[in-house]
């Protein structure tokens, strides 16, 4: 039995959604459909908790990114798909993409109970969403940057749709946007993928890559990477790529200049499109920046820092800064998302082990919170029918239980400690100081270095006040103050919204208390031999 | 784990079990169940804290986190030292878990007595909530959001890192937001809530740079480790790490100023000292345990850990802000109307108080005051609270008068907590502000004297000594002031005293603390268990020094982390004259001692009995006198700028909140929209006007040539049309099965392969 899931539980895992998809197409009414997809959300759910039967998080050695430092790739299956470009079916599975996955899963049942008022088309609704949730779990586990790319882009196409047909007025304007910011990013990723694989197909004398290979885990390989720098991978054409698959990631996470397609989509979109959107879309850029852009380019990566931390460091800013001038309770959040997967962007600009865990945690930990946020969002635009913040007020006094929800919410978000959103931001900003430290992957570059990483790291840190800004002024004007007479009727939020907001508050709680016991456990040993990769790489290049 | 320990890990969780409990069942146990829960948990904590007391006065030996051969602990013996691996940070030198940044427990003598203090004041405050809030329609709210409170200020206090002081350190600035809005419905109260979140934000800021600078300098936080590793900071030179690299004194002081700014915050240190006084819009009580007692005296409980780490400059800084503080505080609480206010004024002047005597060496002098101050500063906000109440919810003083013949035993034990404050002797507050004003006059005497002998102007240094004593006396009249307003004279406002009346269940609560302000300062030992404080953290760290690297040097390190005491730039001991026979036995420091002793006993000794001698006279008919003299213009000119707190509220909002806050946050805005998206929808625009062009081209000049592209397009907006109108079930189909078989099948193909 284990054996099989070795083998075949990813597999089944990235396609039981398109089975249920494809069930739901055939079934015949209303409720059947509702109910079909929700079983498959659920069986997907339950198929990915099946990975903590199968999932090592200490492996010695075998295939990973640093040999002898556990955290390796696991229930890899591997078949070759187009043999002349040697492009493979691989899936794998490791502390980088194990978080992300079981989020996916996680917030797609839960984006699917929120579903459930959804009138509007449900059929074609689900089977789109169900879909959707192929393109995003394929896309945390291929290996095969080809095939990365095919489910990179699968995702896109459902999430046209569903913000085009059951979004809000501008519903049309909003799609296009998002397809066309998201096409130029992928196209760049194309350009990459393509140029990566040719120059791959130059490299000799190394056995398992002859004829050039779409592998991302061999291809961060150290004696690859010697070889591709040799083949002609460096400099200007390293850097090139490099920029352009950060151009596709960082469109995706979204960062400052790229960002401004996410708060019309999320204010068009409905509520759990948007809850998926933020929670786990934004988070493909965030992982690809982790799996594809700093292995692969590792030189570039370490010679572009600054221009990435910049990149974060002014979204971060930038978007709470936004976010406190919007009149919208839904853009607000949709800037803060902005906001917050700076943090994620600034993790990986610093290139410390606190950073880069930080990163990654801040990625779960925002998908759990932002669901959270647009659910709340969602609960009061389905009474009020409007999101103007200053026409709010006093629904503390109405709906107290579902005030104690958003307060949850909007505390985790704001890094309270004890809930989920502190935890990254603070090893973020610990490791941003960190990589000031002499012996940091960054100082390589120089003591110069010193007083960029200190100003990065203290302006990130502003950050915070903020974010406590704007996130307490919203509360004042949605929940506190005189109850007024139009919102006094709202009812309480009911058990089906209750059924979505407590895991959510849950994890938000765990996730903040326990971070190694729910986190770290996981990632910690990929993530070592990430960095240690790093950390050899950046030899590798000093000796070229 | 050693009993001590456990007992205090019990007391403090018990406290969020209360959370707990009322969270899920507080509305079902109503009123007053649902307060007489949360109190029987506090009181458990009190038991518990007390029980720990006693078996860490009696020590101990032995349990995890002591080091070898060196495993006692008690008062005066080592403190309990318990890490925990929290986050995984990776390098980092000398630490419990290498790799991992911690939280855990430290315990010592100072721990044990905060936790005693805050429990006590807890359950005290608790009983009289129930009196008090009695007829709020969320009495089990209130009571939830105390416990939450209880919890987190004890996590605090037990706290072993600096990670973990500022988790708890949010949170009990969670906990003040929730009750100063408690009544949220009431704008002012929403307001203030905010308020005073962001302005502590503000001092986290710093809090968070501190704690960076640290991290990378030593990938640790754990308080005896800082201790050990640092403990030369107060020299004021570079201090060496183990790993070869050196700590320079410019960032040391930007890390101390960077903690101490949270501190700042916590603390309403000037100039972040303006959403205290708003914090009053929260319910009485509250204002009495969070924002008189406890909270608020977490950032000088701060800076007390963090001192050994200081470095001169830091120090200055600190006793500069301190100074300036104390005389805002007292100078704001010399004309307000509303009895919270004044005391509110008065909390921000006593911590400058605090925050100076840290700043100027004396550690004991500053948590001492600390420990007084809670007691005596309590029950005048429960006080306050008990003639609130009687006077129907009424808080200013224009109304009161002559309340002391319906609440008398309000009055006594105001008057007994507004003794201990003016530092009249026999009451707590005088021992512990004697002892500040002394070693501030010590140490304006040592510093002006170095300052001579290195022939320069020394006139800066006796401030320190001068501006706390002439506020002593300010302190002794204003607070005078408050007790005749209220109590005496002739009623102001018949209809409020007639219905004024005491209510039974408050009393208790009153009197216990009125026991403690009049005791607390000789007979509790307070000043003891300090003094073993010190000791013990300087045994601990000289022994952590000692396994680190005092075997490689070859020799014993000692720990100087309280040995360095003196801040600024002062020389050695021996580089003082040496010309008076008869003291020349005595250290240049000892010196100092007596003559800090000298000058409190001629300036400062009689401050309470002029000062609330005068504010008798004057407030002997009420307001009479007092409206005489603001008669004069410019005395009314002064009372007003004071009355509304010199105006920084109106400066801040002005500038940092209307202007620059939310003006950048508006041309962000319009930035985005503007030129951001203006470049996106003109890039659009540009790109259709060119494929209109490429279409008139298409369809005129090379017709047919990009048909291809021009189906693709037609058929997207027939897709799209198809969407209004229904049949995007069919659309959807055939795109689903499409992908999903193409992609399945090739899958399966190659796997089978």
């Amino acid at each position: 039995m284990v054996e099989f899931l070795n083998n075949w539980l990813l597999t089944i895992l990235i396609f039981l959604p398109t089975a249920g998809a494809i069930l739901v197409l055939f079934a015949r009414d209303r409720d059947s459909v509702r109910w079909t997809a929700l079983g498959t959300t659920i069986a997907t759910f339950a198929a990915s908790l099946l990975l903590f039967v199968t999932f090592k998080w200490d492996v010695g050695n075998g295939y990973g990114y640093l040999e002898g430092t556990g955290g390796v790739v696991q229930m890899v299956q591997r078949a070759s798909w187009i043999k002349s470009f040697n492009i493979e079916y691989l899936v794998g599975i490791d502390g980088l993409s194990f978080p992300l996955v079981l989020l996916s899963t996680f917030i797609c049942l839960l984006a699917c109970i929120a579903s459930w008022n959804i009138q509007k088309m449900t059929k074609g609704y689900m089977a789109l969403f169900l879909f959707l949730e192929t393109g995003i779990l394929g896309t945390f586990l291929s290996l095969d940057f080809f095939l990365f790319y095919v489910f990179f882009e699968l995702s896109l196409l459902p999430m046209y749709f569903l913000i085009g047909i059951w979004g809000g007025p501008r519903k049309e304007y909003a799609a296009i946007k998002f397809f066309l910011y998201t096409l130029v990013g992928s196209i760049g990723l194309l350009i990459v993928l393509i140029g990566t694989y040719l120059f791959t197909r130059n490299i000799t004398g190394i056995a398992d890559v002859a004829g050039g290979t779409f592998d991302l885990i061999k291809l961060a390989r150290p004696d690859v990477q010697k070889a591709l720098g040799t083949a002609g991978l460096v400099g200007g054409v390293a850097k090139t790529f490099f920029l352009l698959s950060m151009l596709a990631f960082l469109i995706k996470v979204p960062s400052v200049p790229l960002h401004t397609w996410l708060p019309d989509a999320h204010v068009e979109a409905p509520t759990p499109i948007s809850m998926i959107l933020a929670a786990i879309l934004l988070k493909m850029g965030g992982y690809g920046i982790f799996r594809i852009a700093y292995p692969v380019f590792p030189q570039a990566a370490m010679s572009l820092w600054l221009l990435v931390g910049i990149i974060g460091v002014v979204s971060i800013i930038y978007g709470a800064l936004c976010a406190m001038a919007q009149r919208d309770f839904k853009r607000l959040v949709a800037y803060s998302s902005v906001s917050h997967m700076g943090f994620v962007v600034l993790g990986a600009a610093m290139m410390t082990p606190a950073a880069v865990n930080g990163a990654l945690f801040m990625m779960v930990s925002h998908g759990i919170i932002s669901a959270m946020m647009f659910f709340v969002v969602g609960i009061i635009y389905d009474r009020a029918h409007h999101r103007e913040l200053s026409r709010f007020g006093g629904l503390a006094s109405t709906m107290p239980v579902y005030t104690g929800f958003s307060t949850v919410a909007f505390f985790a978000n704001l890094g309270l400690p004890g809930l989920c959103g502190f935890i990254g931001e603070v090893m973020v900003l610990l490791g941003s100081f960190q990589a000031a430290k002499s012996d940091s992957l960054l100082m390589l570059g120089g003591p110069g270095r010193h007083t960029a990483i200190m100003t990065l790291a203290v302006v990130a840190c502003f950050g915070v006040i903020l974010t406590a800004g704007y996130m307490l002024w919203t509360i004042q004007r949605v929940y506190f103050g005189p109850q007024r007479p139009e919102y006094k009727s709202f009812p309480e939020v009911t058990q089906r919204e209750i059924l979505v907001l407590t895991p959510l508050t849950v994890m938000a709680i765990l996730l903040g208390i326990l971070p190694a016991l729910f986190f770290f456990v996981f990632t910690d040993h990929t993530v070592k031999a990430w960095y240690g990769l790093l950390a050899r790489l950046a030899q590798t290049y000093a000796g070229l | 784990m050693p009993l001590p320990a456990l007992l205090l890990l019990i007391s403090t969780l018990l406290p969020l079990a209360a959370f707990g409990v009322l969270l899920f069942a507080g509305r079902r146990l109503g009123n007053p169940l649902a307060g007489m829960v949360g109190t029987a948990f506090v009181a458990g904590s009190f038991a518990c804290a007390i029980a720990a007391m006693i078996f860490w006065l009696s020590g101990g030996a032995g349990g995890p986190g002591q080091m070898a051969g060196a495993a006692e602990w008690g008062a005066g013996k080592g403190p309990i030292v318990m890490p925990i691996a929290w986050l995984p940070t990776g390098g980092g030198i000398s630490q419990d878990h290498p790799g991992y940044l911690d939280v855990g427990l430290y315990v010592d003598s100072l721990t044990v007595a905060m936790f005693s203090m805050i429990t006590l004041v807890a359950l005290v405050v608790h009983l009289f909530s129930i009196g008090y809030m009695a007829h709020d329609r969320n009495f089990p709210r209130f009571f939830t959001y105390l416990s939450l409170f209880c919890f987190s200020m004890l996590g605090l206090v037990i706290g072993g890192t600096l990670l973990q002081i500022f988790v708890f350190w949010e949170l009990v600035g969670l906990c003040s937001y929730l009750l100063i809005g408690f009544w949220h419905e009431k704008r002012s109260a929403a307001n203030a809530a905010t308020k005073a979140f962001v302005t502590n934000r503000i001092g986290d800021f710093g809090f968070l740079i501190g704690m960076g600078i640290l991290f990378y300098h030593l990938g640790n936080v754990s308080l005896p480790h800082l201790h050990a590793m640092l403990h030369t900071a107060g020299l004021g030179g570079p201090v060496s790490l183990a790993d070869g690299t050196k700590f320079a004194p410019g960032l040391l002081t930007i890390m101390g100023v960077g903690l101490f700014m949270g501190a700042m915050g916590k603390s309403a240190q000037f100039p972040l000292h303006t959403w205290l006084p708003d914090a009053m819009e929260g319910p009485t009580p509250v204002s009495a345990l969070i924002h008189a007692a406890t909270m608020v005296a977490a950032g000088v409980y701060l800076v007390g850990r963090i001192f050994p780490i200081l470095t001169p400059d830091a120090k200055l800084f600190i006793a500069i802000i301190g100074c300036a503080t104390l005389t805002i505080g007292a100078l704001v609480a010399l004309v307000q109307s509303d009895i919270k206010r004044v005391l509110a004024y008065s909390t921000i002047s006593q911590l400058g108080y605090m925050m100076l005597a840290l700043g100027l060496g004396s550690w004991v002098g500053g948590m001492f005051h600390l420990l007084t101050h809670a007691f005596f500063k309590a029950l005048l906000f429960l006080g306050a609270g008990s003639v609130i109440v009687a006077a129907g919810h009424e808080q200013e003083m224009v109304r009161f008068g002559g309340l002391w013949r319906k609440i008398p035993v309000t009055a006594v034990t105001f008057l007994i907590a507004v003794l201990a404050i003016a530092g009249t002797p026999f009451f707590s507050g005088f021992y512990s502000k004697e002892m500040i004003l002394r070693d501030a006059g010590a140490f304006s005497a040592y510093a002006a004297q170095s300052a001579l002998n290195h022939g320069q102007s020394a006139g800066g240094y006796w401030l320190f000594f001068i501006v706390p004593t002439a506020v002593a006396y300010l302190t002794a009249f204003y607070m005078m002031r408050c007790w005749m307003l209220t109590f005496w004279g002739k009623p102001r406002d018949q209809k409020l005293y007639a219905h004024a009346r005491e209510s039974a269940v408050m009393y208790v609560p009153l009197v216990l603390l009125a026991v403690l302000s009049i005791i607390g300062g000789k007979f509790l030992g307070i000043e003891d268990l300090l003094n073993w404080s010190m000791r013990e953290s300087s045994q601990y760290c000289t022994q952590l020094l000692a396994k680190d690297s005092g075997a490689a040097a070859g020799g014993e390190m000692k720990f100087a982390g309280f040995a360095t005491a003196w801040p600024a730039h002062l020389p050695n001991e021996e580089s003082l004259g040496e010309d008076e026979p008869v003291v020349r036995e005595r250290t240049a420091s000892q010196r100092a001692q007596i003559e800090g002793h000298h000058l409190v006993l001629q300036f400062a000794f009689w401050a309470f009995a002029v000062g609330m001698g005068l504010a008798g006279a004057v407030y002997w008919k009420g307001y009479a006198v007092a409206e005489m003299l603001l008669r004069i213009p410019p005395a009314r000119w002064i009372r007003n700028w004071l009355y509304r707190g010199m105006y920084f509220d109106e400066l801040y909002q002005v500038v940092w909140v209307d202007g620059i806050i939310l003006g950048l946050a508006a041309i962000c805005r319009g930035f985005d929209r503007r030129v951001i998206d203006g470049a996106v929808n003109g890039t659009a625009a540009v790109t259709r006007g060119f494929s209109g062009l490429a279409g008139w081209i298409d369809r005129w000049v090379v017709d047919g040539m990009v048909n291809g592209a021009g189906e693709l397009a037609h058929g997207f907006g027939a897709a799209m049309r198809s969407a209004q109108s229904g049949r995007i079930r069919l659309y959807v189909m055939v795109l689903m099965a499409a992908v999903a078989l193409g992609l399945a099948g090739a899958v399966l193909m190659a796997l089978s392969g």
